[in-house]
């Protein structure tokens, strides 16, 4: 929800401390820490539980999503049939969950790796022998950073239109400067290196670097940082279908879920909100420690100790 | 005139279970302790008292404090308590004793209207002044028409305008024969000219202090509002508060209160959560889910008629929409009564007529807007569509009179998707949803939603009207009938509003023959309130008067 | 240290340009129309136009735009379209009424945030660590509207400690210790996510500086843990934990718009989310202008302090 979150959590210092690793064995060696880091495993088995769930939510979930029993509205969680409780519509919520992993998980992703692979595109372009070039590209990317985050996304909701598709454009869009701003960083880091250098004497062409040199070390940091935004951008995505401008009801999204819920939070029936904001948290919280596991997992220091 | 009664009494369905009677005891027990009785209407509260501070929870913030620039009914709830048409509707009678709210004189003590229903002639009331002590005269009144309709006038404001553009439709002059007298003479017969004096939901003939005008300039005397009405205007932090006093130059029945505060709070948890920790006294638009666990706090609930229709305007130029069979299929296959019982647990009516029931061309129509869905079904059949077919449905996710417009639109949705149409929902936030609304329903859209009506049938002419189609107008379903528009023509000049009404009748079954529009649900307007607010009367209106209202 | 200021101010002025471009011709795309907005559901078509002609919104896009900055430069904002008053009488109020809650809530952050964080890191891998590092990761992932929500119920509705809403007491408003008692909740929604952001960045910094030559070398010499840490460890993160501070206050002037909603706190972010969705270009314009301006500053006040804490940076740059 923050973009100082994104700024801050960015792995500003890992390239450097990556730096100077074959690369081959970089990502071997950090699967088997990451594969020993049990708080990353647990989340890594969440995300895969989950994202399971939602894949088979047409097979696995009890009711339809969208069809509820308007007689039986508001019914608390260990109501039998329906183990989470129905909503205000007299939907089955755990069925609407199922289903809602569809949309949020969907949400968290996509418009990370679209945005991930066109940062890499700018931020290599302007970072690999760039020089006052590449500065100004980032600097024109500042003005962005300038403009709050969260009414840059809704802005741009705003001119899109709710849906599905528009909030992950408006989501991808507004990630794009941030996830730039770490390729470029550690493009122009990695391009000073050595090995860099032996590669250009032995007669490597740029694209050659860029792609066999560069790449691999500048895609460590996006990995973490990628990660970590997808639990950020589910809960923003959640608070652009709060306002109106995120994903449109009926869809059993989270955010919406949560959204339509607070209106009776007060009134005694706290489930309806807080059963798909625990999911939040849970899958928001998830891929946060799988990218903080991933991040010490290429972490030369902590592989060694 | 009555004016100590609270519908509460009337209104409140207090239904009490079985299980539920122990809540109500102890409720009962808790404002006893407190030394008040539950129910503002039970008369043992002595007479009124004067004095007090009444904070309400309002809806939204209000736009401006320029009646005749402000839209919406929020803005006028808080205008109309500083400002004054010449002629006015009487809301001291609850909705059980007049479906429509009677006309009573304003700043017009008086009027008479040619035979031929032409000439408009008021008499001023006397010896009412302004809030900034300006006495209210004929000029006065002049000066605000002007202002609203006379494009060479030095204060005409374009913005006023557009917002009274119905009123002053038929207007050709305006003149003061004398010192308290203003004539208005019309190109033709307009018999809806007197119930539009008092609408306020868009636009209003509430007259302002011409001095003020002139002091402020257009613009600007918004920030500094000057009435006749009961209240005058203190403060106003936007986003925090608007603060009236009691007139006590007022001409009619001087307030109670000493103060009112309008409190915008548009979240509505945050508003029932600031009525029960007592920041205000008084709430509209609450959750419906909130209004049981209120009422068994002790609060008290007052709901009326107001002429508010929550409807369905289909395309017609959609291929499909535009058979009526489908139109009407829709009307049949939607359950009203089950919406307005289990979703919205019954804080509104289902609605059986396209004019809601605050209206003199009233007619009820179970048998185009009942709950048939199996009749539905052998129309679609009929319309070529067994197995129904997939369109689109605009609403808003929130606005004035919208009620709860998502989870009311899912609940059509599961309803149409019984009779095999499915339906994607577009939702918009109010304000956008407001322009594009107005544009009209674009192609693929099978129809779009709005919240709307009056106490004039005029509001017919406005919504199906085929010269009023968008983005002309707000026909946003672009709706054609000539035989329609001939017999509200025809409404429009009556001399009589029997006749007029008659007339509207029949425009009425035209509509619902057509099945041009789905009425949904007529509003009850619920306000929750305080055990301590006295004499809060809900009329026919989607408005109040707060002159009789007191704190005990 | 003069032209590195130098060059940061031009910088900055490039900036705001680019914002209040970008801004203008985001807003040309919003389907909201301010005119409509402003005469509702009856206007007929004409009317609009009249309205339009009359604002000056029937003019070439460049020609709104320039008319717009040369306003700027005479130091008038002009008129909100909608609401038809100044736009810096709408605006001034609520900037400082966000500036407040951002205060309010910085402060929440700067303490609980960075002690929580640097005992975290000085106990790397203790239960305290892992456990404040969880719950901070936490913080950070819960929905702001729906915190916020629980939050009121709690403290305002069950304990009726706080007021539920609003700036002010509905019926005697005024006086600080008003606007204090209603400050507390909101601030404390909206710092939630900050202070999970500023504890971790701190405890981040924190390890590293324990792992660092210099302290290896005082704890030889014999100086207390206590002393390592809040002294000589503590001024080593000093600049990355500022750099991070006033990214968070940037973030707290733009982003605490659901705690302002859910509050109704008559802030600056939801005016703004009003008017982008009314189209009211004047109040859009000035407003983000106004929020960009004050993150400019702030991180160039950020930096400023950097480059004194460090002088390393100061070359860098």
């Amino acid at each position: 929800m923050s973009s100082e979150i994104i700024t801050s959590s960015g792995p500003a210092t890992s390239p450097a401390r990556v730096a100077g690793w074959q690369r081959r064995s970089q990502w071997g060696l950090a699967m088997r820490a990451l594969r020993r880091d049990k708080v990353a495993v647990a989340a890594l088995v969440v995300l895969v539980a989950v994202t399971l769930v939602a894949v088979l939510a047409p097979w696995i979930s009890p009711y339809d999503p969208l069809v509820g029993d308007p007689r039986a509205r508001l019914l608390p969680p260990g109501t039998p049939g329906h183990l989470l409780g129905l909503d205000g519509q007299g939907r089955d919520i755990l069925s609407r969950l199922m289903w809602g992993g569809r949309y949020s998980l969907t949400v968290a992703v996509v418009p990370v790796v679209c945005a991930a692979l066109l940062a890499l595109v700018i931020g290599m372009a302007s970072g690999y022998r760039g020089g006052r070039r590449g500065e100004a590209v980032m600097r024109v990317l500042d003005v962005v950073f300038a403009f709050p985050i969260v009414l840059f996304a809704i802005a741009l909701a705003a001119v899109l239109g709710a849906g599905l598709v528009n909030t992950m454009v408006a989501v991808g869009i507004t990630l794009v400067p941030y996830m730039s701003r770490v390729v470029y960083t550690s493009t122009v880091q990695e391009s000073a290196k050595e090995y860099v250098e032996a590669a250009r004497a032995a007669g490597a062409t740029d694209l050659e670097i860029l792609r066999k040199q560069l790449l691999p070390n500048v895609l460590s940091p996006l990995v973490v940082y990628g990660t970590t935004l997808a639990g950020l951008v589910i809960v923003l995505a959640a608070g652009l279908s709060f306002l109106g401008v995120g994903i449109t009801p009926p869809a059993p999204d989270w955010g919406v879920m949560t959204a339509d819920g607070r209106q009776v939070l007060l009134e005694g029936y706290a489930h309806v909100a807080t059963v798909p904001g625990l999911v939040i948290l849970v899958v928001a919280l998830a891929f946060n420690l799988l990218g903080d596991g991933i991040r010490d997992a290429l972490d030369p220091h902590k592989q060694t100790s | 005139m009555v004016l100590s009664r609270s519908c509460s009494r009337r209104t409140s369905a207090f239904r009490r279970s079985g299980a539920r009677a122990l809540a109500v005891v102890f409720a009962l027990s808790v404002l006893a302790a407190c030394g008040g009785p539950g129910n503002a209407a039970s008369g043992d509260a002595g007479p009124p008292r004067s004095g007090g501070t009444l904070a309400i929870g309002i809806e939204s913030e209000v736009d401006i404090l320029d009646p005749q620039r402000a839209g919406g009914w929020v803005s006028w709830r808080v205008n109309r308590q500083i400002f004054e048409p010449l002629v006015d509707e009487d809301l001291s009678v609850p909705s059980g004793q007049a479906a429509v709210p009677p006309l009573r004189p304003g700043l017009a003590e008086s009027w008479e209207i040619s035979p031929d229903g032409k000439v408009y002639t008021f008499h001023i009331r006397p010896n009412v002044k302004f809030h900034d002590g300006t006495p209210l005269d004929a000029a006065a009144v002049e000066f605000n028409v002007r202002r609203m309709w006379d494009k060479s006038f030095e204060f005409y404001d374009a913005k006023a305008a557009g917002q009274t553009t119905f009123v002053w439709q038929h207007l050709e002059s305006v003149t003061t024969p004398d010192r308290m007298t203003v004539r208005f003479t019309m190109t033709q017969a307009f018999e809806p000219f007197l119930r539009l004096l008092p609408q306020g939901g868009s636009g209003s003939t509430g007259i302002i202090s011409p001095t003020a005008v002139r002091t402020y300039g257009n613009d600007n005397v918004a920030e500094h509002p000057v009435g006749t009405g009961p209240f005058k205007f203190v403060d106003r932090v936007r986003g925090q508060r608007i603060t009236l006093e009691r007139n006590d130059d007022y001409w009619g029945d001087k307030p109670y209160l000493d103060r009112v505060v309008f409190r915008p709070l548009p979240d509505p948890s945050a508003r029932v959560a600031a009525l029960r920790a007592n920041e205000v006294d008084m709430i509209a638009v609450p959750p419906p889910d909130s209004v049981e666990s209120l009422q068994q706090a002790g609060f008290q609930i007052s709901e009326g008629a107001p002429p508010h229709v929550w409807y369905l305007s289909f395309n017609m130029a959609d291929p499909t929409l535009g058979n009526k069979l489908v139109r009407q299929a829709i009307n049949l296959a939607i359950d009203r009564q089950g919406l307005a019982t289990n979703l919205l647990r019954d804080t509104v009516k289902p609605a059986y007529d396209v004019q809601a029931p605050a209206n003199a061309a009233y007619v009820e129509n179970t048998a185009a807007y009942g709950y048939d869905p199996d009749k539905a079904k052998q129309l679609l059949a009929q319309a070529g569509y067994p197995d129904g077919f997939e369109t689109t449905m605009m609403t808003s996710v929130d606005g004035s009179g919208q009620i709860i417009p998502v989870p009311m639109a899912e609940y059509i949705q599961q309803d149409l998707a019984k009779v095999g149409i499915r339906i994607k929902l577009d939702t918009t936030e109010w304000i956008s949803y407001l322009t594009k609304w107005a544009q009209g329903t674009p192609s693929g859209v099978g129809w779009a939603q709005q919240s709307w009506g009056m106490t004039t049938p005029y509001w017919l002419y406005i919504a199906t009207s085929s010269t009023l189609q968008a983005p002309n107008g707000p026909n946003v379903g672009r709706y054609s009938n000539p035989e329609l528009d001939k017999v509200m023509a025809q409404a429009m000049a009556a001399t009589s509003e029997a006749d007029a009404a008659g007339l509207w009748k029949q425009a009425n079954r035209i509509v619902t023959d057509d099945a041009a529009i789905a009425p949904i649900v007529n509003d009850k307007a619920p306000y929750v309130l305080s055990p301590k607010v006295r004499d809060f009367v809900s009329a026919s209106e989607e408005w109040y008067d707060l002159n009789r209202v007191w704190l005990s | 240290m003069i032209g590195f200021l130098l060059r940061r101010l031009g910088w900055t002025v490039l900036i705001l340009i680019g914002v209040s471009v970008l801004v203008f011709l985001l807003m040309q795309l919003v389907p909201g129309d301010p005119v409509r907005t402003m005469l509702g559901m009856a206007a007929t078509g004409e009317r609009v136009e009249e309205v339009r002609h009359q604002l000056g919104l029937d003019r070439s896009l460049p020609i709104q735009y320039l008319d717009y900055v040369a306003g700027v430069l005479h130091g008038e904002l002009g008129q909100s379209l909608v609401l038809s008053q100044p736009v810096s009488s709408i605006l001034f109020p609520k900037l400082l009424n966000t500036v407040i809650l951002s205060a309010g809530s910085l402060l929440i952050c700067l303490l609980v945030g960075i002690p929580l964080g640097v005992l975290a890191g000085a106990r790397q891998y203790s239960l305290f660590d892992r456990g404040s590092m969880f719950l901070s990761l936490a913080g950070a992932s819960v929905p702001v509207y729906w915190a916020a929500l629980v939050i009121v119920s709690i403290f305002a509705l069950q304990l009726g400690w706080f007021p539920t809403s609003g700036m002010y007491d509905t019926r005697n408003p005024g006086g600080l210790a008003d606007v204090l008692h209603h400050l507390v909740l909101p601030a404390a929604a909206a710092a939630v996510v900050p202070t999970a952001v500023i504890a971790r960045m701190a405890r981040g910094t924190m390890v590293e500086a324990l792992q660092g030559d210099h302290v290896r070398m005082l704890r030889a010499s014999g100086v207390p843990e206590r002393s390592v840490i809040w002294r000589h460890a503590l001024r080593g993160i000093m600049p990355p934990v500022v750099n991070i501070v006033g990214l968070q206050v940037g973030y707290l002037l733009g982003g605490i718009i659901f705690v302002e909603v859910v509050f109704n706190w008559p802030g600056l972010g939801g005016q703004l989310y009003t008017s982008i969705t009314a189209g009211d270009m004047p109040l859009i314009q000035s407003g983000v202008l106004f929020i960009a301006l004050v993150f400019v500053l702030v991180n160039l006040i950020t930096d400023v302090s950097v480059a004194l804490l460090d002088p390393r940076t100061r070359k860098a740059a």
